[in-house]
């Protein structure tokens, strides 16, 4: 079977510029370039802040860790963040490996990755 | 002990290939974070073949003096011994970005070229999992982000 990861909407108690989705599956050269394409619908022209939790993901390869910098890139621009919650010893291995794993905002469980959003988009 | 080879085309069904590796990899004797980075390493070795190799190519595994050993072989021949970049390439949308990465997570990586086919080879010891007393073995990893 060809690799699948879906994307579901998470509700959580939190602003309208943050997304929060669940992934998945696998993702992988299979796939990326749709959930890139996904993802970034979800966003919309005005969310800045996205959390992904990664707990259900069983596979992340360079091509995801691409599309992931690329979404990066985009919510940079708008002086947002990218918040990985959830990550596996795989997944973690690869984002440590590759040294990425410094790029984005890592939480180990999204109400954890909702309250990092939550506090550093919330004017103290 | 798993000593007999096995070989599977590389097609974009690469969660098939995947499972395959880990099978044979387990069988062999692997386990933990040293399974984990062969699968890592064998999975961007396939996805070189499928973006840069013409789109085809076969993947063979197999297990000699508990060195697990993964052939990945495609029907192009474009890829140069001593591909393997010893630094993490700058930009990471071409195939070094990948070669770096398998020689970061195995313990060697070598490529044969011959006219139409190139083969990436990737070698995990089964029992590397504890680092030697003098430490020898141990690779450096721990790449930084820029």
């Amino acid at each position: 079977m060809t690799a699948a990861v879906v994307m579901t909407p998470v509700s959580a108690p939190v602003a309208d510029h943050v997304l929060v989705v669940a992934l998945d599956g696998a993702l992988d050269y299979t796939n990326a370039e749709r959930l890139r394409q996904d993802v970034e619908a979800a966003l919309g022209g005005e969310r800045h802040e996205l959390v992904l939790d990664l707990s259900l993901l069983s596979f992340c390869d360079s091509t995801g860790i691409r599309i992931l910098l690329a979404v990066r890139k985009l919510l940079q621009e708008r002086n947002g963040a990218v918040t990985l919650a959830g990550l596996n010893p795989r997944l973690t291995r690869i984002f440590t490996t590759t040294g990425l794993i410094n790029g984005f905002a890592v939480a180990p469980g999204l109400a954890e990755a909702v309250d990092m959003v939550v506090a550093r988009s919330t004017p103290r | 002990m798993v000593d007999h080879r096995r070989q599977w085309p590389i097609t974009d069904d690469l969660a098939a290939l995947r499972e395959n590796i880990q099978r044979y990899a387990v069988q062999a004797g692997l386990t933990g974070p040293r399974l984990d980075d062969l699968v890592i390493a064998a999975n961007e070795a396939a996805i070189n073949v499928l973006e840069h190799g013409g789109g085809a190519g076969t993947l063979a595994i197999s297990c000699d003096g508990g060195v697990v050993a993964v052939d990945v072989a495609d029907h192009v021949g474009a890829l140069p011994p001593g591909a393997v970049p010893g630094e993490r390439p700058g930009g990471r949308a071409d195939r070094g970005f990948g070669l770096w990465l398998m020689g970061e997570l195995c313990d060697s990586v070598t490529i044969d070229q011959i006219p139409g086919q190139s083969t990436v080879r990737l070698f995990m010891r089964v029992d590397g999992g504890d680092p030697p007393a003098g430490g020898g073995a141990a690779s450096l990893r721990g790449a930084h982000w820029a």
